[in-house]
């Protein structure tokens, strides 16, 4: 195939938006992906979405889905049980996610005895309700997500406030914990579940290693407090208007939202100006 | 009604259809803010509004399955759908038939194996009843799926189309589905290669007119195939647009 | 009420939140979410109404249908009025535990709640306008409610949508005539105007009340709580003011704590004092509604009978 068809083919294929049923290609040279599904020698379309071309390999990315978890991904979730030398968490995917004792991580010098394995030594690590910022190791054989948190970035999560996000907007980026100038640190789960909390050093958290499974959280300030529901208003705001959410359109959001007060950001016309005013800014940087 | 008050002389129905006409339809997606996938479908003044959610965990985890999704349909019909006010127990026999019948439509849609231990709910509420209940419930939960990004092999449309006199009639509204002499039958296809999802029939019908209204049917079938794919795209640019910065 | 599991570290967050003075979404205490109202949506009842409260299109949405029928009058029965029926089911498209017969409680619950609010004459509907012929013939109202979603703050999102179905409810013309039959005897006939033009509204629908719900949390207490809020309430309090700035019903829920007696009054004070703004409020979002109402759709979009995805 000579270079001018092949570009052609990208053009004709990529990008399209199709609904179920429809046909993507004919060509035999393709291969299918995600999305789609192939009768004979056809590719078709399984959901509504944007069609993707990765070299020869042909998918179709819906608009709206839940959560299916990679190998690797940082997530949010939330206990739902607590069960024989494992936790179930919701990671809002089509599954609940698992999280083994042998998967957490253990403060120093405590050694690993029989009795942890007691459901109410468990409970002492996470119980039901509890958020944990974990890593997708590996899946179960039947496509559970295996999770760990043995570093000690990751593990309970205190001194904030938990939303919830279409998780198409968190893209995959390098690092999902941020803390931004205004002074607040984010948790941004790759599965849409976000933590927004007061900004704690991370020397700290080494120092108190024994407290990484503690329930309390620290003193925050009345600032802190204000200055995380405006965080949190700003992430509502980008989600229900569809803006991807990264640090970057964050700390945007929030630079913009100083002007009205925090509870005004969830009323319609502000958050559609602010979001709009967040994408023209992406838009410039890009 | 006698025969002659539902299709007058010249040729109009009840409603000043035409007798292969079809009710307007209306249709959106994304109708309820909390649920995966949602729509709201109106056929003539029959409405309905469907929420989807899934894939997701079990509620019963005993009652799934290794190697693909269960589907779940839950059909509700408003107090205030009918013409007269009636409030139906939870185990009304039509209620639990018209699930059952969409449950077993839509299992050869979805792709449910790519979604193994895993379960599919279907929440669909009949708002106001006109006739055609199991093809707008079909319709709506197409919409509603798709909205959702549930993996299918197409989409799955449904008409109803019957006999006055011996004129073939399409998209019986509650009128002609209750008058005894029409006979008329719901048909769902997956437009793509025609294929029937479902077939039911509830009065008697001589077989040399099953054809002409089949065909009928499956004409309406893919009239709607076209509305829906209309809302599906609407709602797929809307996000798009606002993604693609 | 549907269970949101909080962790005793966002439980700790909200209640010390709530007690200083912050809410998670930065409102006031007394400040109430969004309301979106739309009426008339459903066209074969005699009313109908959907409220929305939340914030950005997500919240507590409920769907009221009002059909109005003419019952035959038993003995027993009041001789000179009509009647009022409520009845509220929620939808598994709220909580998934709601499939099946496992909403039955929180029906129950919220339709009693419906009941003592507008179920009578302290609803200020004139329920002997909906008297036809006493002893004989009356309509009776069904309100029936579809709880779509539940994010906090049920009760009134119940209340609002039912007072505007109930505003938004038109019924036939009733015309009784006096036949007498052969013996002489007179009796009392009625025939229903069958007229889409010439309906009326219900007598007194302006004197409905609104409802205010607090919740106690920790030491202070919130008006329209969120759902995350709901999840460490203690105790709530749901209270119907009228029009007339008069209490019409008081309903306590939470089964965790009592409230203190000096609190009951402090509450019941403060919902007097913001019903005004609420019934102002309620009106604008009124009038905004029966705008739209019977608005021609154009085109595939439906937005103008349900609301927008937003």
């Amino acid at each position: 195939m000579d270079v001018d068809m092949e570009s052609q083919d990208t053009r004709d294929i990529a990008s399209r938006i199709v609904t179920p049923g429809s046909v993507i290609t004919n060509d035999t040279a393709f291969m299918r992906g995600h999305g789609t599904f192939a009768e004979r020698t056809t590719i078709y379309s399984s959901v509504a979405g944007a069609v993707e071309r990765i070299n020869k390999l042909v998918s179709v990315r819906p608009l709206k889905q839940r959560y299916s978890g990679e190998i690797g991904d940082i997530i949010v979730g939330r206990i739902t049980e607590v069960a024989s030398k494992r936790w179930r968490v919701d990671v809002n995917s089509r599954q609940d996610g698992i999280l083994l004792l042998s998967s957490i991580n253990l403060p120093g010098g405590i050694q690993r005895r029989k009795s942890e394995s007691d459901e109410l030594q468990m409970r002492t690590f996470f119980a039901e309700g509890d958020l944990v910022f974990a890593e997708v190791q590996s899946y179960f054989a039947d496509g559970a997500l295996s999770l760990h948190t043995r570093s000690l970035q990751y593990g309970k999560l205190r001194n904030g406030t938990f939303v919830t996000v279409f998780p198409q907007l968190v893209p995959r980026s390098r690092s999902h914990f941020h803390t931004l100038p205004c002074g607040v640190d984010i948790v941004l789960g790759v599965n849409g579940y976000i933590w927004v909390s007061k900004h704690v050093p991370a020397s700290k958290v080494e120092e108190n290693s024994e407290l990484i499974y503690s329930d309390k959280n620290e003193f925050i300030s009345d600032d802190e407090r204000e200055t995380i529901a405006r965080i949190a208003n700003c992430i509502h705001l980008l989600n229900r208007l569809y803006v991807k959410i990264t640090d970057t359109s964050i700390i945007f959001a929030y630079e913009a939202s100083l002007t009205h007060a925090v509870k005004d950001l969830l009323t319609r016309e502000i958050a559609i100006d602010l979001a709009h005013n967040v994408k023209t800014r992406l838009e410039q940087q890009s | 009604m006698s025969r002659q008050e539902l299709i007058s002389p010249e040729g109009l129905r009840v409603d000043g259809r035409r007798a292969n006409e079809l009710r307007r339809i209306s249709c959106r997606a994304s109708v309820l803010n909390s649920a995966d996938g949602s729509a709201y479908y109106e056929q003539g003044n029959t409405k309905v509004l469907v929420a989807v959610y899934g894939p997701r965990e079990p509620r019963n985890r005993s009652l799934a399955q290794q190697d693909h999704a269960t589907i779940n349909v839950e059909f509700n019909i408003a107090p205030f759908s009918t013409s007269e006010r009636r409030k139906r127990s939870k185990g009304d026999k039509r209620l639990l038939e018209i699930s059952s019948f969409v449950k077993q439509t839509f299992e050869g849609a979805i792709q449910t194996a790519i979604y193994p231990r895993s379960q599919i709910d279907i929440y669909i509420h009949l708002l106001q009843h006109d006739g055609g209940t199991l093809e707008t419930c079909i319709n709506a939960a197409t919409l509603a799926l798709v909205d959702a990004g549930i993996s299918m092999m197409d989409y799955v449309c449904a008409c109803t189309a019957g006999f006055i006199d011996e004129t073939p009639i399409l998209d019986l509204n509650f009128v002609e589905e209750s008058s005894i002499e029409v006979p008329n039958l719901t048909v769902a296809i997956m437009p793509r290669n025609g294929n029937i999802a479902l077939l039911q029939m509830e009065s008697k019908l001589h077989s040399s007119k099953l054809e002409d209204v089949m065909e009928l049917a499956v004409e309406g079938c893919k009239h709607i195939h076209r509305k829906l794919d209309q809302a599906v795209l609407v709602a797929a640019k809307d996000l798009a647009d606002k993604l693609s910065n | 009420m549907a269970s949101l599991i909080l962790s005793p570290a966002e439980q700790d967050f909200i209640i010390r939140g709530v007690e200083k003075g912050f809410r998670g979404d930065g409102r006031g205490s007394l400040d109430r979410r969004e309301v979106t109202l739309r009426t008339g949506m459903i066209s074969q009842a005699n009313g109908s109404a959907r409220c929305r409260i939340g914030s950005l299109g997500v919240g507590t949405d409920i769907l009221v249908g009002v059909k109005a029928e003419v019952n035959t009058w038993a003995a027993g029965e009041p001789e000179e009025c009509g009647t009022i029926v409520c009845n509220v089911e929620c939808s598994p498209s709220a909580a998934q535990e709601f499939e099946g017969r496992g909403a039955d409680e929180i029906n129950v619950e919220l339709t009693q709640l419906l009941d003592r609010i507008v179920g009578g004459e302290q609803s200020g509907l004139d329920l002997r306008k909906l008297c036809i012929i006493p002893r004989q013939a009356y309509w009776v109202l069904h309100i029936d409610a579809l709880v779509l979603d539940v994010k906090g703050g049920v009760a009134d999102a119940l209340v609002w949508a039912t007072r505007a179905a109930l505003l938004a409810t038109k019924l036939p013309r009733v015309v009784v005539e006096s036949v007498t039959d052969d013996s002489g005897v007179a009796r009392a006939e009625f025939d229903v105007v069958d007229d889409a033009e010439d309906q009326m509204g219900l007598e007194g629908a302006r004197d409905l009340p609104l409802a205010a719900t607090f919740n106690q949390i920790g030491r202070r207490y919130v008006v329209d709580a969120s759902e995350q809020e709901e999840a460490v309430t203690q105790a709530k309090l749901t209270v119907a003011v009228s029009p007339k700035m008069e209490i019409c019903a008081i309903q306590k829920g939470g089964m965790l704590k009592g409230f203190a007696p000096s609190l009951l009054s402090e509450i019941t004070q403060t919902a007097l004092r913001i019903a005004k703004e609420e019934f102002a409020r309620f009106d604008a979002l009124f009038a905004e509604a029966s705008k739209h109402n019977g608005e021609l759709d154009e085109e595939p979009s439906t937005g103008s009978t349900f609301l927008e995805p937003f």
